[in-house]
């Protein structure tokens, strides 16, 4: 397996980084809890945090820890859409093509909640007065979390990301085509 | 134990419930409304903000390349797959659009090229092959060029 230092990934790809943080301290704003530290950007595991309250509201919480998942994936798509077509397709790229695809896969490949997120998630809806209901929502998506962090180290951030920023793209391109 | 005067209360004192009623406490870490609103919104450095504004103008820029970027693509798909049921006219068509759009695309121009010639319009077909002449094309684009004027009688 092809190692490369986490620190020097996320330096490669630091705007992913500050929008996936940008993303929980969002959604910590929009549901109303107190953020007591937040860490955008920095080079040690992990790349960057935000701590908050727990929030009392088990949905708040899902929605806080998959936050980033949502906006980076949109932001990611979007941004990469336009240039991935002419480099992919065309292979006509020029350097804002390039600039446009590296932000987006950078982007989109921060997307994943990290294992933190998914501790805190299940730590919301582990304790007592927790509906089973919350519980069987909740569960699925702290497992998938853990798997996608496990699949890391098989670079599926990264997968992901190009998936996101170029797969995207073409697939919809398909698609539009055989319509109308 | 009694908060310190001027010092949040400790936590566990907070936290274990009201005295008088049992009820759960509402928040789990003790903060004042003020204080709770005012960590809600933290302040957004200004380095990060620079970074968010750069990153919202590379979305709008995106944004506004979306549906040229878009509508050339299909009309590339379209151009092979009318290529692909030999309706030659109708991929000329479809490859002129995507041209339009990426005009420096050397993909684009071999296949407007290749659909001109098999649909006999010569006027494109000859456009297409000066255009061609002076680039570096790859071997693939070059093999269909030559088997297409290779095969002309």
């Amino acid at each position: 397996m092809f190692l490369i230092p986490g620190p020097l990934i996320a330096l490669a790809t630091f705007p992913g980084v500050i929008v996936h943080e940008l993303a929980h301290q969002l959604f910590c704003r929009w549901f109303r809890v107190p953020v007591l530290e937040v860490c955008y950007f920095r080079l040690d595991n992990p790349a960057g945090f935000v701590m908050h309250e727990p929030p009392r509201n088990s949905y708040h919480s899902l929605f806080i820890s998959i936050g980033p998942f949502l906006i980076n994936t949109m932001l990611g798509a979007l941004i990469a859409f336009p240039a991935a077509l002419p480099v992919i397709k065309f292979g006509e790229g020029d350097l804002l093509d390039y600039l446009l695809i590296w932000l987006g896969v950078s982007i989109a490949m921060h997307a994943i909640p990290s294992t933190g997120d998914a501790k805190s998630l299940w730590q919301s809806v582990k304790g007592p007065g927790v509906s089973s209901g919350v519980r069987f929502t909740v569960a699925p998506v702290v497992g998938i979390i853990y798997l996608a962090a496990l699949g890391r180290f098989f670079w599926l951030d990264l997968i992901y990301g190009i998936a996101v920023a170029i797969g995207l793209p073409t697939l919809l391109v398909a698609i539009c085509s055989t319509l109308g | 134990m009694a908060a310190v005067p001027g010092q949040p209360p400790p936590l566990a004192e907070v936290t274990k419930g009201c005295r008088s009623c049992g009820a759960e406490p509402e928040f789990a870490i003790p903060l004042c409304a003020d204080c709770r609103t005012k960590l809600a919104e933290p302040p957004i450095p200004i380095g990060i903000k620079l970074a968010g504004i750069a990153i919202a103008l590379l979305l709008l820029l995106a944004l506004t390349r979306i549906p040229s970027s878009l509508s050339a693509a299909i009309a590339f798909e379209r151009g092979e797959r009318s290529e692909q049921k030999l309706q030659f006219a109708v991929a000329e068509n479809e490859y002129q659009k995507s041209v339009l759009t990426f005009p420096r695309s050397d993909l684009a121009h071999t296949r407007l090229f290749v659909a001109a010639y098999r649909a006999r319009d010569t006027g494109t077909a000859r456009h297409e092959f000066e255009y061609l002449r002076g680039r570096r094309l790859d071997a693939k684009l070059i093999g269909e060029i030559s088997a297409i004027l290779g095969s002309r009688h």
